[in-house]
């Protein structure tokens, strides 16, 4: 007679035979199974193995939120990372003076990036010479973009729409690699695709920067498939963190989150300190935008000593401040003047001179949002003077009327006036002075509304003249 | 501590030292069951991976280890799908190649990505098992009336899990 072996147990089944969820019956069945059947000793031998890191997850503070986060819609181009292939250059760098050939290749692609960078930051007509010149047969060269455009995603801020115009040109010259040099060394060291990823994750990045939120949209999703095409996990994330500040400017706080916690996992598997700590502020915003201010402040609590550490001042004040806005937002003011001062304790006044007016303006804005009016005139205008020593005039200006408001407010009018008009001979001098700037200043000396609505107009203006006359980045 | 280098630093000082690729070579082996030709092309896009990035490493060794360990991971999954199946000896390694704490602390962090990409109709009944201490059976039938085929999620989920302590 035909005996037939019973079915395996299931994964679930077997979980819950692991978990003690079984019942009495079910489980002398699952155990009578597991004695015959080798195949579901091994299975449930894994199931354990699972179980135990679960509840080491459950049993951390800090991963038990893994649990915590909803997927992404289906239609979403982001909803699954796209699984990096696996492929093997065979035989590209064998021997060890090919390699070391390779490895000198990178070093002529360093220091050739430099050049490069130097022009895509001062002329765009250089630039464009220099793009249309470079030989991409030449793995020195593909090293050199590869270099300049990872570096002017680490220098964004200092001019995202020069740098826009780099990842476009960047783009229109990968369009004709292919028949330029299909197969070639050069293309086995740095794939056009990995080129091109990196390049659309800068543009990405400056449309960000610029504001153009639709348009970073459209580059990142090329970005997330060329760097999945590219073999590039980091790349992937990167991608994951500023889609995330994408989705964060735009109010989309609850899959912000779901991006930055993908892209945090990635760097602590590759153990990258500053961009674990990046992926968490990014986490952080993302949590503050969904009303969980208290795991926010943890996240950027956590990522601030790490920037300290490693002297990354642009990302330790950006978070400072981030964590200073939350803590206000909750009534947790003192608590934010005690982060900004310990910040000022810890910064050199010479060594770090740039970053300190920022802190200032960070600490003026929080005591404003706290009503504390009067403190945030003084440390307004001592971020004033601070951004003025350090040559950053449009700065200077801006926090200046940030102090001509923070006196109005606290109700003295004479001092408000008296900065204000100290602000019209600044801005006369750099010859930003035009008739619309004119007439809101002097419907801000004039005005007598309640809420000082002349005042922040004026702020407004004043903004948007500055952008004009200094870029955005200025500001 | 280690000192911080730059990636091309890794390339440069711990890839090119013949002790260390014998290491990896070796573990590539012992863990993966590939060979040492595969290995050593594997070591190869390692360097080159390595080269195509420019930033600091705090942890010269770690981070080649997790970028090979990837690699070899990658190139044994695709194996599996064509249908190549390995028999993995049981040799007694040097110790030095089974970097144990590493590989730990990546296993822990392959079930916490694998946790971000499985289905949340999963994620939400190991949360109410695991944290919240409810039954598991519970869960599921409670899910079950409210969606169909929660069952073939769950194990499709499970399997996934499962398969990245592989």
């Amino acid at each position: 007679m035909l005996e037939l072996n019973p079915p395996h147990l299931d994964d679930f089944t077997l979980l819950r035979y692991v978990a003690e969820d079984l019942d009495d019956s079910e489980r002398m069945t699952a155990a009578d199974h597991l004695r015959a059947c080798n195949a579901c000793r091994k299975t449930v031998a894994e199931i354990a193995d699972l179980d135990r890191e679960l509840k080491a997850i459950v049993a951390n503070p800090e991963t038990r939120a893994d649990f915590d986060h909803e997927d992404l819609p289906a239609d979403d181009p982001f909803r699954r990372r796209p699984q990096v292939a696996s492929r093997l250059s065979r035989g590209v760098v064998e021997a060890a003076e090919a390699a070391t050939h390779v490895i000198s290749s990178s070093e002529e692609g360093m220091v050739l990036s430099s050049v490069i960078l130097d022009s895509v930051k001062t002329s765009a007509r250089e630039l464009k010479s220099i793009l249309e010149r470079l030989d991409l047969l030449d793995p020195a060269t593909r090293f050199a973009l590869l270099y300049t455009l990872q570096e002017a995603s680490r220098q964004i801020t200092e001019n995202p729409p020069r740098f826009l115009a780099f990842a476009e040109g960047v783009t229109a010259r990968l369009t004709s690699l292919e028949s330029e040099c299909p197969r070639s060394k050069a293309e086995e060291l740095v794939p056009g695709v990995a080129l091109l990823a990196q390049a659309q994750l800068l543009a990405g990045q400056s449309c960000l920067w610029n504001g153009q939120l639709e348009k970073a949209a459209s580059h990142l999703v090329i970005a997330y498939g060329a760097f999945g095409n590219g073999d590039d996990e980091l790349g992937l994330a990167r991608v994951e963190i500023a889609e995330a500040q994408r989705r964060f400017f735009a109010k989309d706080g609850e899959t912000a989150f779901v991006l930055a916690r993908r892209a945090t996992l990635t760097f602590e598997l590759f153990g990258l300190e500053d961009e674990i700590a990046r992926g968490r502020v990014a986490e952080g915003m993302a949590l503050f935008q969904m009303n969980r201010a208290g795991d926010a402040i943890a996240c950027f609590q956590r990522a601030l000593p790490v920037f300290e550490s490693r002297g990354l001042w642009s990302n330790f004040v950006g978070t400072l401040n981030a964590l200073s806005h939350c803590l206000v937002k909750i009534g947790r003011l003192d608590e934010a003047r005690r982060a900004y001062a310990q910040a000022l304790r810890r910064l050199s006044r010479d060594q770090h001179r740039s970053w300190i007016p920022f802190i200032r303006k960070g600490l003026a804005e929080s005591l404003f949002a706290g009503q504390r009016y009067r403190e945030a005139a003084i440390a307004a205008g001592q971020a004033a003077k601070l951004y003025r020593e350090d040559g950053q005039i449009s700065r200077s200006l801006l926090a200046s009327l940030f102090e001509v408001e923070g006196w109005a407010r606290s109700g003295d009018l004479s001092r408000a006036r008296h900065r204000l008009e100290l602000f019209r001979q600044e801005i006369g001098r750099h010859g930003i002075l035009d008739a619309t700037l004119q007439r809101s200043i002097d419907e801000a000396l004039t005005g007598d509304s309640s809420d000082f609505r002349e005042i922040a107009q004026l702020r407004e203006s004043a903004r948007d003249a500055l952008v004009q006359r200094f870029g955005a980045h200025t500001a | 501590m280690e000192a911080p280098q730059t990636t091309r630093q890794v390339v440069e000082t711990v890839l090119l030292d013949p002790h260390e690729r014998h290491k990896l070579v070796a573990f590539a082996y012992a863990r993966f069951g590939i060979i040492q030709q595969d290995a050593e092309d594997l070591l190869q896009d390692t360097a080159l991976e390595l080269l195509r990035q420019r930033h600091y490493v705090h942890s010269p060794q770690g981070y080649l280890f997790t970028v090979f360990r990837m690699r070899c991971v990658r190139f044994f999954r695709d194996r599996k799908a064509a249908g190549v199946t390995v028999e993995i000896k049981e040799t007694l390694l040097d110790p030095a190649s089974q970097p144990a704490e590493l590989e730990k602390s990546d296993k822990t962090l392959a079930v916490r990505q694998a946790l971000c990409r499985i289905s949340s109709v999963c994620r939400k009944l190991l949360a109410s098992h695991y944290i919240e201490g409810r039954s598991l059976h519970e869960t599921a039938t409670a899910m079950a009336r409210a969606s169909s085929g929660v069952g073939n999620t769950i194990t499709r989920c499970l399997k996934r899990l499962r398969a990245c302590l592989n």
